[in-house]
């Protein structure tokens, strides 16, 4: 059904079906981000919720906690690691993965020590995030 | 009124002396422009010696148009007394015997000598500070850019990503042989090659800080080697790492970056066939890496450009551009340069200062 994601490099994707429908928050204020995921993790049979800045993401927590969460570094309302810092501490069994548009270092390293699951930067290939998601669920088994 | 206390026999000792000595040049014309006098400050300043002036139009040491607007300027004065340098001064260009042109603030002062006018110039070469302020005019113009690529690489590289991954997925539910599919896929390439320009600006814009540790060239070097095997680019090639451990004060990963980023450039200019090789040796208490590729060279003309930002002859931008390549080199107080020895190829040779310099 799903064909074999390729190997980029600097992800060690798992391939072929991933049978678990995970519950996936997508958090980017780029519209255009939150469908292109939205339509590849649903194509990948999961249950995916979008929000586009960090009030709506609180919201979205609060109403149900996911298994992973794609989380945008820069919203309209956050422009620093105390958003990450929140879903940590309200859903501490979702993973987290850090989108950024600018790499820094400082920045990365502080999500890591939040307990960020990774760090990527933007643009990324929707099978590469696929294949990140299934992974950092695995990650937690 | 006494300007000097001295007695007159030794005033014109002490004030031989003084012209003789000043860092800055005297020169001394007549009404008609000719040099009377000529101090050893003007001869270094202007290259001639006090023989090859003496007696000559001082115009000989303005470039055009000013040469040829001298007399009438001395004449005016004489005619109006309006004056517009005299007792004043201000910055001028002056012209050495060589041809070069150079800035000088002129002061000039009259006076009445055995019945005739003449003029003193005091001549201070500007050369020094203009240039300071050359740098210090370039250093803020790169600061407000630095400012400025952030902003539009967050403003670009957002929409961008989102583009790449709507289109993604839009061409994914073509029908795989369509056109339409391949022109999808064509469409995120020239977004990846848009992305990497950006992150070029970035890079030359912003120069991250280096972090700096020993590092052994030879080994970085493989182990870029290394990591590039899968690169389809380098599939063909050989690529030889030979030399000595020299050890420098670096940052690795900058570092790797650039060697990366040059080997990138030797592989495309190669296109699928040839040798690279990597040379590492210690050269004058430097260290020097030389990347030499056998391909068909550079022309001089895209030589002399090479170093210019953001220019490419690829049809797309991949890797670094030289320009952003010397950016890093020079943060580690490095440099780099092209060459296309005789006997074919291109050689870039990165230079470094060793950890043993103080």
């Amino acid at each position: 059904m799903s064909q074999a994601a390729p190997r980029p490099a600097g992800f060690s994707a798992t391939t072929g079906n991933n049978p678990v429908a995970l519950r996936v928050l997508v958090v980017d204020d780029e519209l255009l981000i939150r469908w292109s995921l939205t339509e590849t993790l649903t194509a990948a049979g999961h249950l995916v919720t979008e929000a586009g800045d960090a009030a709506s993401t609180r919201r979205a927590i609060a109403a149900g906690h996911p298994d992973v969460v794609l989380l945008d570094f820069r919203l309209p309302d956050s422009d620093d690691l105390g958003l990450l810092a929140s879903i940590r501490h309200d859903a501490p069994e979702a993973q987290v993965i850090l989108m950024t548009a600018f790499g820094s270092p400082e920045i990365a390293q502080g999500a890591l020590d939040l307990g960020a699951y990774r760090v990527i930067s933007k643009p990324f290939g929707m099978q590469d995030a696929a294949a990140l998601v299934s992974e950092a669920h695995a990650a937690t088994l | 009124m006494p300007t000097s206390r001295l007695k007159p026999g030794e005033t014109r000792g002490i004030l031989e002396a003084i012209f003789q000595s000043a860092v800055d040049g005297i020169i001394v014309i007549d009404t008609r422009g000719r040099i009377e006098a000529y101090n050893p400050a003007a001869e270094r300043m202007f290259g001639y010696t006090a023989q090859e002036v003496l007696g000559q139009n001082v115009n000989m040491l303005m470039p055009s148009p000013y040469r040829e607007e001298h007399d009438g300027y001395v004449a005016r004065y004489l005619g109006t007394g309006e004056k517009r340098i005299i007792g004043i001064g201000r910055e001028v260009t002056g012209r050495r015997k060589d041809g070069t042109t150079f800035p000088v603030h002129l002061a000039v002062g009259e006076m009445h000598v055995e019945g005739e006018w003449k003029f003193t110039g005091i001549l201070h070469d500007l050369t020094a500070r203009v240039r300071i302020e050359q740098q210090m005019r370039e250093q803020s113009a790169l600061t407000r850019l630095g400012e400025m690529a952030a902003v539009v690489a967050h403003e670009v590289k957002n929409p961008l990503a989102g583009i790449r991954g709507a289109i993604q997925v839009i061409g994914g539910r073509l029908p795989a042989d369509s056109k339409d599919a391949a022109i999808a896929k064509e469409v995120v390439s020239r977004i990846d090659a848009l992305n990497d320009l950006m992150k070029d600006l970035l890079l030359f814009a912003r120069p991250p800080q280096p972090h700096m540790s020993m590092v052994d060239p030879l080994s970085l070097s493989r182990t870029v080697v290394e990591l590039m095997r899968g690169d389809p680019a380098l599939h063909t090639l050989a690529v030889d790492v030979t030399g000595d451990s020299v050890p420098i004060t670096a940052d690795g990963e900058l570092l790797k970056i650039v060697i990366q980023n040059l080997l990138l450039n030797a592989a495309h200019a190669l296109q699928g066939q040839g040798r690279i090789a990597v040379t590492v040796s210690a050269a004058d208490g430097r260290c020097r890496i030389d990347i030499s590729d056998n391909g068909p060279g550079i022309p001089p003309h895209v030589r002399e450009k090479l170093f210019t930002p953001f220019f490419t002859t690829k049809a797309r931008g991949t890797g670094l551009g030289l320009s952003t390549a010397r950016r890093l080199l020079e943060a580690h107080r490095g440099t780099i340069a092209v060459e296309c020895p005789p006997g074919g190829g291109t050689t870039v040779t990165l230079e470094l200062p060793t950890s043993h310099v103080a």
